[in-house]
């Protein structure tokens, strides 16, 4: 059973089976690819598609229903296939016509630009005939040479001066540089390239998307123990990704696309004859029975565009449809696939840096991942932690390599057994992640504040010198947040601890040590903020403070702070150390039981006053008014104007006992206090000094 | 091998009366000279490119109109030359390739 379609050929009507239809487009597509070139070649292809259709014709006049297989068969033997024309009129009505330059070119192959094959000059058309490649691959060549700085350009428009030009010459080149558009990826530029090369395209592609592969693989390699030898290789990849990218982009733009079966022939290096393209035709026939049973309204309007004079552009050698319309749908097109990818790189990268820095951190650091003794303490969360980052993070990098792969190779498995498993995978580690994350949460739900009195004799001279505590061990290790938190085997330190001032309702010098813990029930949380140890040393009026304090062995991370309290008598002074620098001992945890923390200088003499503690130079002159009834007020500026630096302290001043009893009113006498958060990058064993 | 004796042939057929190519065809099958029909087109463009010949558009009762050929002034001329040189050639080679007697006797 055939199906018979109605075609207007040079204006006739012509029923025709749609084999025979197949056969006679693909015969005239192989005469317009022969007569392309040639000056007149339109004229000539409409001639031939009228005496074809008087042929037709005259077979319908005899009573045949239709054109059959064997008429178009019959017709081309009359009419001759085009390697036949080739044989008896292509060199010799040239010789007659043109003058010695020209046959000097078809014959003595003399460089010129080719007038008939052209998008400027001819010049590229000309160079690839000289050496008898697709003039294409000169014009993407020009094209990368010319982002070279417009070397290409310069070159150009010198052998456009420079070179005569010329008309005749046919390109004797069979094998020609097209995209290939029935297996592509983006543009078909791979595809195309290894027709032309005679390779597969998957290996055109791998080459094409090495570098990236590169990119990746070294990122992830980069955490690994042997770095030391592949910078190179990787600025290597990471120098060839733009490279790759933009030659891909040029080759898109620049090659044209296989449309026809002439073409596509072409592209493989097959010579193109009828007994080719009939076989090409059964090659693909889901695709050309597609196109020929979309409905003959289809047909119809295309063989119409295939005859007739009105429809002369269709002749127009291949390339010169690439008109400035397709170059710019190109560039959109190419521009969207470029976001397309930079995301996917982005995502791969931030993915694989994620789930490298955890693995390289737990691999190649010694620990397991550095929160997962201190942060984990159930058996449940230790269970869940692995899951939830290795499958949140890990299966999204699997699935853009998964989804490159298939993009490369072109497979398309037929059950997306594989979409689904990897969604599935993901889930489960996103429930993972956050039953982990809600457990952890609870861990932290209640909260416990203790605050323990230090016994410290009064100082001599009534003041008070702050200073941190001398580091005689150094605990190298993972550092997280800046330098405020160290972990060292099993340990975690805190370089975080907080000096707060405050008023002292009696007249002596008090230090308080306050800790606070978080945890998942109110005793949990008290033993833990118990459990931490803190050292305080007193050298008659210094006042040396351990710049941090570590986790028990075997205590989790429960948000425990540490915080120093010094309460000062009205009238007297303290003196901030020059070492207790803010950018050391940071405000880090100022969101804490008290929200009404002030900063404070370090290098800085401090005085008690009853509205609250004021530096001492600024005191000297207003306080004279302020303060009548406090008898110590006229010493102030006598200590105001001593530098700070070199305040002389009194050793033999007996120092009394910290008052007690004064604390608990504290909170409602002062006024102004200075507080101070404290870490400090080096960090030393911690003594306990109390408790 | 039939360099310009095929435009040669057009030609001379053209010559003698405006000639649409389906005749043109008739008529080298009806004198023993086969030739595809395909030949025919491009030789005729070429021709009527290099001003040899012209061409007029001719109704026909079926069908899109026929280009009809006719000799210009210039092929005319031309055609004087091509007759010229094949007048001599084809002595010269019938000379060559005829009894050798008429040659060697004199």
């Amino acid at each position: 059973m055939k199906k018979i379609i109605n075609i207007n050929l040079s204006s006739r009507l012509i029923p025709i089976e749609d084999t025979a239809y197949e056969l006679l487009k693909n015969y005239l597509e192989s005469l317009k690819r022969h007569f392309s070139r040639e000056e007149g070649g339109e004229e000539i292809i409409s001639d031939i598609e009228s005496r074809i259709a008087e042929i037709f014709q005259e077979k319908l006049k005899k009573g045949a229903h239709c054109i059959t297989d064997e008429d178009v068969s019959a017709m081309v033997a009359t009419m001759g296939r085009p390697e036949q024309l080739e044989e008896e009129t292509a060199t010799e009505p040239q010789e007659k016509q043109h003058g010695p330059d020209e046959q000097a070119f078809v014959t003595g192959r003399r460089l010129m630009r080719n007038e008939n094959d052209k998008v400027l000059g001819g010049v590229c058309s000309g160079i690839a005939a000289f050496y008898r490649i697709d003039p294409v691959i000169v014009r993407v060549i020009t094209i990368l040479l010319s982002l070279a700085w417009g070397t290409g350009v310069l070159v150009y428009i010198l052998l456009w001066i420079l070179l005569p030009s010329t008309r005749t010459q046919v390109n004797p080149v069979r094998r020609r540089l097209y995209r290939n558009p029935d297996h592509r990826v983006l543009g078909g530029v791979c595809s195309g390239l290894a027709g032309y090369f005679n390779l597969d395209a998957v290996v055109v592609r791998l080459i094409f998307v090495a570098p990236l592969f590169g990119v990746i693989l070294f990122s992830i390699l980069r955490h690994g123990p042997f770095w030391g030898i592949f910078p190179f290789f990787f600025s290597l990849f990471v120098g060839l990704l733009p490279t790759a990218v933009v030659v891909y982009l040029v080759l898109w733009i620049a090659v044209p696309k296989a449309v026809t079966i002439t073409e596509k022939l072409e592209m493989r290096g097959e010579k193109v004859d009828l007994q080719a393209i009939s076989n090409a035709r059964k090659g693909d026939t889901t695709e050309k029975k597609s196109e020929v049973g979309a409905g003959e309204a289809d047909v119809e309007a295309d063989a119409a565009v295939t005859s007739g004079p009105a429809a002369s552009s269709y002749y127009y050698p291949p390339r010169q449809r690439n008109g400035l319309g397709e170059i710019v749908l190109f560039c959109l097109k190419a521009i969207g696939f470029l976001l397309l990818g930079f995301v996917l790189l982005v995502l791969c990268a931030v993915l694989i840096g994620l789930a490298g820095g955890f693995m390289g951190a737990s691999i190649f650091s010694g620990g397991i991942f550095p929160f997962r003794g201190i942060l984990l303490h159930s058996f449940l969360q230790q269970f869940l932690a692995w899951p939830a980052i290795l499958l949140t993070l890990g299966i999204p990098v699997v699935a853009i390599i998964w989804l490159l792969i298939r993009l490369i190779t072109g497979f398309r498995p037929k059950s997306n057994i594989v979409g689904w498993t990897l969604t599935l995978l993901w889930v489960a580690g996103l429930i993972c992640a956050i039953w982990l994350c809600i457990s952890v949460a609870r861990d932290f739900q209640m909260s416990f504040r203790e605050n323990t009195p230090v016994p410290v004799t009064q100082p001599s001279g009534n003041r008070f010198v702050i200073r941190q505590a001398e580091t005689n061990s150094f605990i190298g290790g993972g550092s997280i947040f800046g330098d405020r938190i160290r972990i060292a085997d099993d340990t975690v330190f805190f370089n975080s601890v907080r000096l707060k001032v405050e008023k002292s309702s009696t007249d002596s010098f008090m230090v308080e040590l306050v800790r606070f813990s978080n945890g998942h029930s109110v005793s949990q949380a008290r033993m833990l903020a118990e459990q931490l140890s803190y050292g305080i040393t007193q050298q008659d009026s210094v006042l040396l403070l351990a710049p941090g304090y570590a986790l028990p062995s075997g205590s989790p991370f429960r948000n425990q702070r540490i915080a120093v309290k010094i309460m000062v008598p009205v009238g007297k002074e303290i003196f901030i150390g020059d070492d207790m620098r803010l950018n050391r001992w940071g405000n880090y945890w100022n969101n804490d039981w008290d929200d009404n923390w002030d900063r404070w200088d370090d290098n800085t003499l401090y005085r008690m006053t009853p509205e609250g503690l004021k530096k001492a130079e600024e005191i000297e002159i207003p306080e004279a008014p302020e303060q009548p009834e406090h008898p110590e007020a006229p010493e102030a500026p006598e200590h105001a104007r001593k530098p700070a630096r070199n305040v002389k302290y009194h050793e033999d001043h007996p120092a009394p006992p910290a008052d007690e009893e004064g604390r608990a009113e504290q909170d409602a006498t002062r006024s102004t206090r200075i507080t101070m958060d404290g870490f400090s990058e080096t960090f030393n064993a911690l003594f306990a000094l109390q408790d | 091998m039939r360099k310009g004796v095929l435009e040669f042939c057009i030609l001379s057929i053209i010559k003698q009366g405006e000639a649409y190519p389906s005749d043109i065809i008739e008529q080298m099958r009806a004198s023993g000279l086969d030739i595809l029909e395909g030949t025919l087109y491009p030789l005729l463009t070429r021709l009527k490119n290099a001003e040899l010949l012209t061409y007029r558009w001719v109704e026909s009762n079926s069908g899109p109109p026929r280009k009809y050929f006719s000799l210009t002034e210039k092929g005319a001329s031309f055609y004087g030359e091509l007759e010229a040189t094949w007048e001599q050639l084809a002595t010269a080679v019938n000379k060559l390739t005829g009894p050798q007697t008429d040659i060697l006797e004199p």
